[in-house]
C-alpha cells in the first residue's frame, strides 16, 4: 500500500473507531425480552390468522342471500337440507299450501369452518411437513430452519427445506416454474436456484388458507386454473371497466356472486371440491398474489410445495 | 483486526459483549444512523440467540452475526436509500448534536453512496475491523474481489472527499 493509501487507511480506521460503542449493560436482557415477545406474538398470530378467515367465511356465507349458490350455511354440520318443490318458486318450509312438495333431499357440502377434506384435498397439519408453512412477512423474518447449500447448476436439490416462489401457471400448464432461495435465518437473497416441477401426481402440494390441505400437483393445477377462470370472469372485467378492487370488494360484500364474497377481504369459494382462496392481497394487475409460494421440501428426492393464500378475513 | 474466531464454548452473553462494538459500527456505517444501527444489531443478536444451538457451535459465530447484520442492513438501506441520496446530494455533513465528528459523518455518508458490495466491504473493513479473508467469507465472494472493491472504493472516496486526498 503506498503512502496516500496508508493515510487514507488511517483516517478511515479512525472513522470506523468513531462509530464503535461498548455493548449496553442491558443489551442481553433486551434480546431475551424481545425473544419472549416474539414467541408470544407468534403464538397469538398463528391462532388469529387461522380463525379470522374461517369466521369471516362463515359470517358472509351465512348472510349470503343468493339462493343460486350452494352455501356452507351451518356452523355445526356439513349437511344442508333443501326442500324441493315441483315448481320454480323458492323453496318453502313454512306452509303446506304446496301440494307438490316432495320429501327433503340431503346435500353434503364443505364447510370452511369445520376443517375437513374437500374434494381431492385432505386436511393436513403443515407443521409435520415444514417449519415454514405460512409466508414470512419479509426477508429478515426469522425462520427456524437452515437450507442445504445449493447444488451446481443442473444438479438436484439436497434433501431439506427451501423458500420457494412460483410463476403463476398458465391454464393447462403441466409444469410449475419455481425460484428457490435458501433459508438461513433470513433469506439469502442473492442466491437463487431455478427449478421446474411437474404439475402431476409426483408433486405434493400443501395449500393453506382457512385450513391446510394436501393434494397433488395435478390438483393444484386444477385449483389455480379454476380460480384463474373465476377471477377472469368476475373480477378482471370490472377492473378493466374502471372499478377499484376496493369497490368490487364492497359490492361483493353486499351481493356475493359466483363464489366470491367479502369477509373483510375478498374470498373465493368454489363448490367444485376446491379449498377456499383469499384475495386479501389481490393486485389488479394480476392474481399471483392470491396464492404465493412458501417452502419447497425435498425428501428422498421427492418434492412437496407449500403454498399459502392470503387471508380474506 | 479483531479475532472473531471465538471458542466453541463461548456463551451468548460473551458473544454479545465481544461482537457488539464492531457490529454497531458496521450497522451505523451502513444504515447512516445510530438508531437504525441499533435496531439492526438488536435484530441480529435476537436471531443469534434464537439459533444459539447452531450459532454457538460455529467456528466463527462473529462472522455469522456480521453476515446476518449485513443482510439486515441491506434491507434497511434499500428502504432508506431514496431519502439518504436526497440528503447526501444536498448536505454532505449530517447534523449531529453528539457523536462522531462532521468529518467522520461525511466519510460514511460518502461510503453509503458506493455500490452495494464495495459499501459493505468498506464498512466491514474499516468499521468492523475485519480482515479481507473474513469479509470474503461474509460476503461470499473471493478475497481478490474484496481487495478490488476496497481499492476502487478508496479511489472513489478520495475523489468524493477533498480532505482525504
Amino acid at each position: 500500500m503506498n503512502e496516500p493509501d496508508d493515510r487514507f487507511d488511517e483516517m478511515a480506521r479512525a472513522a470506523g473507531r468513531a462509530l464503535r460503542r461498548a455493548a449496553p449493560d442491558d443489551g442481553v436482557e433486551r434480546v431475551r425480552q424481545a425473544r419472549r415477545r416474539q414467541v408470544a406474538i407468534r403464538t397469538a398470530a398463528a391462532g388469529v390468522a387461522v380463525c379470522v378467515l374461517a369466521v369471516g367465511v362463515w359470517v358472509v356465507v351465512r348472510d349470503d342471500s343468493d339462493g343460486g349458490a350452494v352455501s356452507p350455511a351451518t356452523t355445526d354440520s356439513v349437511t344442508t337440507t333443501v326442500a324441493q318443490t315441483s315448481t320454480t318458486a323458492a323453496p318453502s318450509t313454512t306452509t303446506s299450501t304446496s301440494s307438490t312438495t316432495t320429501a327433503p333431499t340431503t346435500t353434503t357440502v364443505f364447510d370452511p369452518l369445520v376443517p375437513g377434506d374437500v374434494g381431492a384435498w385432505t386436511t393436513v397439519d403443515p407443521r409435520t411437513i415444514a417449519a415454514n408453512w405460512t409466508n414470512p412477512c419479509c426477508e429478515d423474518t426469522y425462520r427456524e430452519v437452515a437450507s442445504p447449500e445449493f447444488p451446481a447448476p443442473g444438479g438436484a436439490l439436497a434433501d431439506g427445506e427451501y423458500h420457494a416462489t412460483f410463476e403463476w401457471p398458465m391454464p393447462g400448464a403441466t409444469t410449475l416454474s419455481l425460484t428457490v432461495s435458501r433459508y438461513d435465518v433470513g433469506l439469502v437473497a442473492d442466491e437463487r436456484f431455478a427449478i421446474e416441477l411437474p404439475l402431476d401426481d409426483s408433486l405434493q402440494v400443501v395449500f393453506t388458507s382457512s385450513a391446510s390441505w394436501l393434494a397433488t400437483g395435478a390438483d393444484f393445477a386444477q385449483l389455480v386454473s379454476t380460480f384463474t377462470s373465476a377471477v377472469e370472469a368476475v373480477i378482471t372485467p370490472r377492473i378493466a371497466g374502471g372499478e377499484s378492487f376496493l369497490q368490487i370488494g364492497r359490492d361483493l360484500a353486499d351481493h356475493p356472486a359466483d363464489g366470491f364474497f367479502n369477509s373483510g377481504g375478498l374470498v373465493w369459494f368454489s363448490t367444485d371440491g376446491l379449498p377456499p382462496v383469499g384475495l386479501g392481497h389481490y393486485d389488479p394487475l394480476g392474481i399471483a398474489g392470491c396464492i404465493t409460494g412458501v417452502s419447497l421440501v425435498v425428501r428422498d428426492g421427492g418434492y412437496t410445495l407449500l403454498v399459502s393464500s392470503q387471508s380474506g378475513g | 483486526m479483531s479475532d472473531d474466531t471465538v471458542p466453541v464454548s463461548i456463551g451468548f452473553d460473551a458473544l454479545y459483549r465481544q461482537e457488539y462494538p464492531a457490529l454497531i459500527a458496521v450497522a451505523t456505517a451502513l444504515t447512516g444512523t445510530l438508531e437504525d444501527g441499533e435496531d439492526a444489531v438488536q435484530g441480529t443478536m435476537l436471531k443469534a440467540f434464537v439459533n444459539w444451538g447452531r450459532v454457538g457451535s460455529l467456528e466463527r459465530p462473529g462472522g455469522w452475526c456480521h453476515r446476518v447484520l449485513v443482510n439486515a442492513c441491506r434491507s434497511l438501506f434499500r428502504r432508506r436509500r431514496t431519502a439518504a441520496r436526497w440528503l447526501a446530494g444536498r448536505r454532505r455533513v449530517e447534523p449531529s448534536a453528539d457523536g462522531p465528528s462532521p468529518d467522520v459523518l461525511a466519510f460514511w455518508a460518502a461510503v453509503r453512496l458506493l455500490p452495494e458490495r464495495p459499501r459493505q466491504a468498506v464498512a466491514l473493513y474499516y468499521a468492523g475491523d475485519l480482515a479481507v479473508e473474513e469479509i470474503a467469507r461474509i460476503l461470499t465472494v473471493p478475497e481478490g474481489t474484496v481487495r478490488s472493491d476496497l481499492t476502487r472504493a478508496r479511489a472513489a472516496l478520495r475523489a468524493e472527499l477533498e480532505d482525504w486526498r
